[in-house]
């Protein structure tokens, strides 16, 4: 009895056994199996060559089109379709306004704010400063925005991160020691860098810390902008801030003290202009009350004199007709007038030889009423 | 035929066009390359490279081990250095400085890059010892007043980061490298040069507070003298104004006492009695003897006062 014999069931027609249905079944599913990978590779196909290669273009970006790694397109705009890679590949590029920092300032170390605001040496290599052209340490923290105007000439002519839309990449050596970052960013902070250095060495620390910051800011936007243009790498700075400039933290102290004495000077100076309007205030009304005082004695002896001569002339015409008949009375009448006024009069007789008379001619002035309870306590 | 037969011919049929698709894909991966916008390629043909570079596009290759392709990207980098960022370097009146560079660059003769470097980190150890050397040779030949100066024209920045560019550019150019800038990234001095440069400024600051407060007291001293002495100017002038505003009235007055000529004694007479008149006020104590006018009438007998009325108007 063969194999074929031994598998064959009751029931079954013949040349079927037991391993042919179950055969039959296996290469069902496996068809089965077969066909559903069909339908998700024709799937994934229809989907690679549909989205993959649609693309829109967000309002912040603009994306170039290589085929083949050759230029094709720079596309601000819309949605497109091309076939996808590796024919073509699609470089997403920012062009809204992008922010980067630089700053010179000292490294924080851990510590309470009192040794902090104490300061200590700086460390090249670890802290940054700026030296400014009169030998003075000053720190400063700055901000530019730039933005990408030409994406094709950035691209092509800067190196960027794999994805342009992301910050710059670690670039490591053969022995997976990190050499910093490289990429548009790292470009632009350095020559920044450069610019600001280069600005300050030719400033004297006053004019960097207070009278002359926004001359600095302007002269450094100015320089880097032409820096960056020169370079023509399709970037254009659009502004520069300069956020923050300041004094060393362990020469702060003295700084604060110079402005604490610009404060006092100043406030004396002003006390002095205060006291010179016043009193030049003063002397103007004095002035003007001396000479208004003399131009009424002017108009008072003027008019006293006029007064005079008419009276005179007056008296004069009466007095040439009858000289006693003016006089008696005139002398009378004033003698009269005084006395009536003269408040204690004394009229002695003198006859000869020596008498002595003893008048209190001030006799002590009245004391004030006094209220009725002093009176009682005195 | 029938349907079983036609199924086993035509199956090997769309076997072998799969297969021929997958043996196409394979071989163009294979015998081609793509080199992409921003970058330059070296081919070598049995380790031994084209003197050409390849532009950027898709090319035809044999195979490895006959050729390979080495790309490189051909776009500005920023590097500023790895060994030695912080040596001091000595300027040309002995100052000690810590002088950082960077150095924008490229690879613009890949070939020449390929035969002579070959990686980017390769590369940069080499340009990182040309940029020490560079550094330090142009530094020393600059003043420290010329790196930093509170006058512009003395300032020779620009000049030392070009000096260091022409050096640089002179020896990157054997390397397949083109140098497109360099630049001064930090101008530092040594720890203990800094605690003296901040002793320094404190003192410095400490003489400016009492130059501000001298200046302002003497400011103000000044302030208030020149008021005074303007007062006192301007009451003089109103002094001397006023008297003779008065001069004015009294020589005006003079003018009418010019009519006493004509009898100066009663003029006197007249002036005596007003001038009694203002003269006896209130509050006066008079002391008369009775030989005084109107008094002396007391003592008078019968003959006197006959002649009374023209003694008492003499």
């Amino acid at each position: 009895m063969n194999s074929s014999q031994s598998g064959r069931n009751i029931g079954q027609g013949p040349g079927e056994t037991r391993y042919d249905a179950g055969l039959n079944a296996l290469v069902k599913s496996l068809q089965f199996v077969f066909f559903l990978l069909v339908l998700i590779i024709l799937g994934m196909l229809v989907y690679f060559f549909t989205f993959g290669g649609y693309f829109t273009v967000k309002p912040q970006q603009s994306i170039i089109v290589l085929r083949f790694g050759k230029y094709v397109d720079t596309y601000k705009e819309g949605w497109h379709w091309f076939f996808p890679y590796p024919v073509n590949s699609f470089i997403e590029v920012p062009t809204n306004p992008q922010y980067l920092q630089v700053s010179f300032k000292a490294a924080e170390v851990p510590g309470p704010p009192e040794m902090q605001a104490m300061g200590r040496p700086l460390k090249p290599g670890q802290d940054r400063y700026l030296l400014s052209g009169d030998f003075n340490i000053v720190h400063s923290s700055w901000q530019m925005e730039y933005t990408i105007v030409d994406p094709k000439l950035y691209y092509e002519s800067c190196l960027t991160p794999q994805n342009p839309m992301n910050n710059d990449e670690l670039l490591k050596d053969n022995d997976g020691d990190i050499m910093g970052t490289r990429g548009p960013q790292t470009l632009l902070r350095s020559v920044l860098r450069s610019c600001v250095i280069k600005v300050c060495a030719g400033m004297p620390v006053d004019n960097l810390l207070y009278t002359g910051k926004e001359t600095c800011r302007d002269e450094v936007q100015q320089l880097f902008a032409k820096t960056i243009a020169d370079m023509n790498i399709g970037v254009d700075i659009r502004n520069l801030q300069l956020i923050e400039v300041s004094a060393p933290a362990s020469t702060k102290r003295a700084f604060a003290e110079v402005t604490e004495a610009k404060q006092a000077s100043s406030s004396m100076i002003n006390k002095a202009n205060s006291f010179s309007i016043k009193n030049l205030g003063e002397a103007e009304s004095q002035t003007a009350e001396i000479l208004a005082d003399a131009r009424t004695y002017q108009k008072i002896v003027v008019a006293e004199a006029k007064a005079d001569s008419i009276y005179f002339d007056k008296i004069f015409i009466q007095y040439k007709l009858s000289p006693e008949t003016v006089l008696a009375p005139l002398y009378n009448s004033v003698l009269s007038d005084v006395m009536s006024q003269v408040k204690d009069k004394y009229v002695f007789t003198l006859s000869g030889g020596k008498q002595e008379l003893r008048l209190k001619i001030n006799p002590e002035p009245p004391k004030p009423n006094l209220k009725p309870e002093k009176k009682a306590e005195q | 035929m029938t349907t079983e037969a036609k199924n086993k011919g035509g199956k090997p049929w769309a076997t072998i066009l799969l297969g021929i698709i997958v043996a196409a894909i394979f071989l163009a991966a294979v015998f081609s390359f793509q080199v992409d916008q921003t970058q330059s390629a070296v081919i070598t043909t049995f380790d031994t490279p084209s003197e050409a570079p390849v532009n950027p596009g898709i090319h035809f290759r044999w195979p490895y081990p006959i050729q390979e392709v080495f790309k490189f990207d051909n776009r500005y980098r920023c590097f500023d250095g790895k060994v030695g960022k912080v040596e001091e370097t000595l300027t040309s009146d002995k100052q000690n400085v810590i002088v950082g560079i960077f150095v924008i660059y490229r690879i613009d003769k890949p070939v020449v890059f390929f035969k002579k470097l070959k990686t980017i980190a390769d590369a940069e150890t080499q340009l990182n010892t040309w940029m020490r050397s560079s550094k330090s040779d142009v530094i020393g030949q600059f003043a420290f007043s010329q790196l930093i100066n509170p006058k512009k024209q003395g300032m020779k920045l620009g000049e030392v980061e070009l000096k260091i560019k022409e050096r640089l550019s002179q020896m990157a150019d054997n390397y397949g490298l083109e140098i497109k800038s360099v630049g001064i990234k930090s101008i530092n001095i040594p720890e203990t040069i800094s605690k003296k440069v901040f002793a320094r400024m404190v003192d410095e600051r400490k003489a400016a507070a009492q130059v501000f407060l001298s200046d302002g007291k003497k400011e103000a001293k000044q302030i208030e003298i020149a008021a005074n002495s303007k007062v006192s100017a301007m009451l003089a002038d109103a002094e001397a104004k006023a008297k003779e505003i008065r001069a004015e009235g009294d020589a005006k007055a003079a003018e009418y006492y010019s009519t006493f000529k004509k009898d100066p004694e009663l003029a006197i007479f007249l002036r005596k009695l007003d001038s009694l008149r203002k003269v006896m006020q209130s509050k006066t104590t008079l002391i008369l003897d009775t030989d005084s006018a109107p008094f002396d009438i007391m003592k008078m007998n019968a003959d006197q006062l006959r002649n009374a009325p023209v003694k008492a108007a003499k």
